[in-house]
């Protein structure tokens, strides 16, 4: 474990955040979706003393679970498009909390709104767009989650 | 009494459709539609996609495999199915948070709705009736003209109720005499509005008066209008009328209905329907309490808005009643309506239409909405944003993610200020 420190940050939130909001064990793993795999991917941008995207993306199969995890049983019956938003919000919560940990004294963060989009693995932002850091992680309960942390500037 | 320009002018505030769904339904009503057709067009909708393979891999299909691909997915369903829940999941999209007026969330208009749908289909499949049209979907648009009604009804509820008590009248009937227009006549609008099939837009246009439709799609509003009447009837009604309502007796001889056959329909679709929609969570007949707690919720996200419930739930609260809006101009349409009281406003920054500092804003200049407590509830972490909220006299900034004792603890300690907790 030799990551530096924005990268060592970034995961720890990653983490932080997942373990917070769905209660669940992450841990983190090398393998990576095959190209093919259908996905959920959502990229969040934000703008300030550091510029870039952070994007989530959860196997499409696994969306509904996270739901679960993320409200502890299911609240809606009939099909709904809610499981994107799901990850939508996570998204956005990892990357308010990462921005206010990362620079706590100026906190001067503007942030998008979540851009959800169903896809395979090889077509997305995550896989197609250069990152600053990667954090692949599984979750106690066998969903696989990827976070990507992207940056046009910083200062 | 309102004009037609006034509800076309809520029509068209409504969302549009996807052009996916509408390419979709084309397609499946055609016996020459392939797969390859299908999968090309679902692919371009990825909400579409995202919820078809999770329907796919849930345990309706009882699959030891995942599902990874349209196309399997898209074989493993068949296109009858596949069109069922490619309009459920457009139709749930388009619903606001909830319909002012009628006092319905989004899930329990969506309930109604759905309850309609599989009873248009049980039936027409029992009466053996020929496949290709729609039913399915008939029965879940019919309430389609309660989308953009509600917004007026809201402002006439105390009369509605009163009327409704008093005369016995069915819900459509009340809302003609209040308005001048009913719901029914609404939906022909939203309908043109959406660009739905002919078929569709006249069974919710006629599912109260059957009598008066065209021969060629007479069928199809027969049975949705028995269909309304028999989901009132079990328990999955949607308005303050639901106990006025009967199945029309001309519908019912023209589908050479049964008493013994329409029983046998509702108690298969019964058990089914309270296997796939288990939360008893009708709307309340009941005027507000004002002894209870009310709460508003104001978030874009129903995952967030569902968050928010889930740790109000957890909060160790007295007996309170929810409302939820999905953006910060909702929310302050609700705060303004006359006789209305909330004792909390939960409510993000980041909005459509109406920020959460913008709604805090509007709240100080109203002298009536001045003391009302507001949390906001984000993961927006931008201290400008902070101070103004600040100076705009938020009792309370809880930041994302939170745990549910730090929620408890927050909500609880506002209240507590307010004398309403202890």
């Amino acid at each position: 474990m030799s990551a530096d420190p924005l990268s060592q940050l970034f995961m720890e939130t990653v983490i932080n955040v997942l373990e917070e909001t769905i209660y669940a064990l992450v841990n983190e793993v090398a393998d990576v979706c095959s190209n093919d795999t259908m996905v959920t991917e959502s990229v969040v941008s934000f703008s300030g003393s550091l510029s870039g995207t952070i994007a989530l993306e959860v196997e499409t199969s696994a969306v509904t679970s996270l739901v679960d995890d993320l409200l502890g049983s299911h609240s809606i019956a009939v099909p709904t498009d809610i499981s994107g938003e799901a990850v939508g919000e996570l998204a956005n919560i990892i990357a308010g909390q990462f921005l206010q940990a990362w620079r706590p004294e100026t906190s001067d963060y503007d942030i998008g709104i979540p851009d959800v989009q169903a896809k395979q693995h090889g077509e997305t932002h995550l896989a197609t767009v250069s990152q600053r850091c990667v954090t692949r992680l599984r979750t106690d309960r066998g969903i696989r989650i990827a976070a990507g942390l992207s940056l046009e500037t910083w200062s | 009494m309102i004009s037609k320009q006034d509800v076309l002018s809520l029509v068209r505030q409504l969302p549009v459709m996807p052009r996916a769904i509408t390419e979709l339904q084309r397609l499946l009503t055609s016996p020459d539609t392939t797969v390859d057709q299908v999968v090309r067009v679902i692919k371009t909708d990825p909400t579409l996609s995202t919820n078809i393979l999770r329907l796919a891999n849930s345990a309706a299909f009882g699959l030891s495999r995942k599902v990874v691909d349209i196309p399997h997915a898209v074989t493993l369903m068949g296109f009858k199915v596949l069109g069922n829940l490619a309009s459920t999941a457009a139709f749930a999209k388009m619903l606001p948070a909830e319909l002012p007026g009628y006092r319905l969330t989004a899930s329990q208009f969506l309930r109604h709705s759905y309850a309609v749908g599989v009873l248009s289909e049980s039936l027409a499949v029992e009466l053996h009736m020929p496949g290709g049209p729609p039913y399915y979907t008939a029965g879940l648009l019919h309430d389609i003209g309660k989308l953009v009604l509600g917004a007026f009804i809201a402002s006439h509820s105390d009369v509605l109720c009163t009327i409704l008590e008093s005369q016995q009248l069915a819900f459509v009937d009340a809302e003609r005499q209040i308005l001048g227009v009913d719901h029914t006549q609404a939906a022909a609008w939203v309908g043109e509005h959406w660009n739905l099939p002919a078929d569709l837009v006249s069974a919710a246009q006629l599912h109260h008066q059957p009598d008066g439709a065209p021969i060629a799609i007479q069928p199809m509003v027969d049975l949705v209008s028995v269909a309304d009447a028999s989901a009132h009837c079990l328990g999955f009604g949607a308005d303050l009328g639901e106990l006025a309502r009967r199945v029309d007796k001309g519908a019912f001889a023209r589908l050479s209905l049964s008493s013994a056959l329409l029983e046998k329909v509702t108690s298969s679709a019964l058990e089914r329907l309270t296997q796939e929609l288990p939360n008893d969570d009708r709307p309340s007949t009941k005027p507000d309490n004002t002894q209870r707690l009310r709460v508003l919720v104001a978030d874009d996200s129903s995952i967030a808005r569902q968050m928010v419930l889930k740790n109000l739930g957890l909060a160790g609260l007295p007996p309170y009643d929810v409302v939820e809006v999905g953006d910060g101009a909702q929310a302050l349409a609700r705060l303004r309506e006359p006789g209305t009281r909330f004792d909390l406003v939960l409510a993000d920054i980041h909005m459509p239409n109406m920020t959460g500092m913008q709604l805090l804003g509007k709240m100080v200049e109203d002298e009536r909405l001045r003391a009302t407590p507001v949390v906001i509830v984000s993961s927006d972490g931008n201290a400008a944003n902070h101070q103004r909220l600040q100076s705009l006299g938020v009792r309370a900034i809880l930041r994302k993610p939170f745990r549910p004792e730090q929620f408890r603890s927050v909500v609880r300690s506002v209240l507590t200020d307010l004398g309403r907790c202890s």
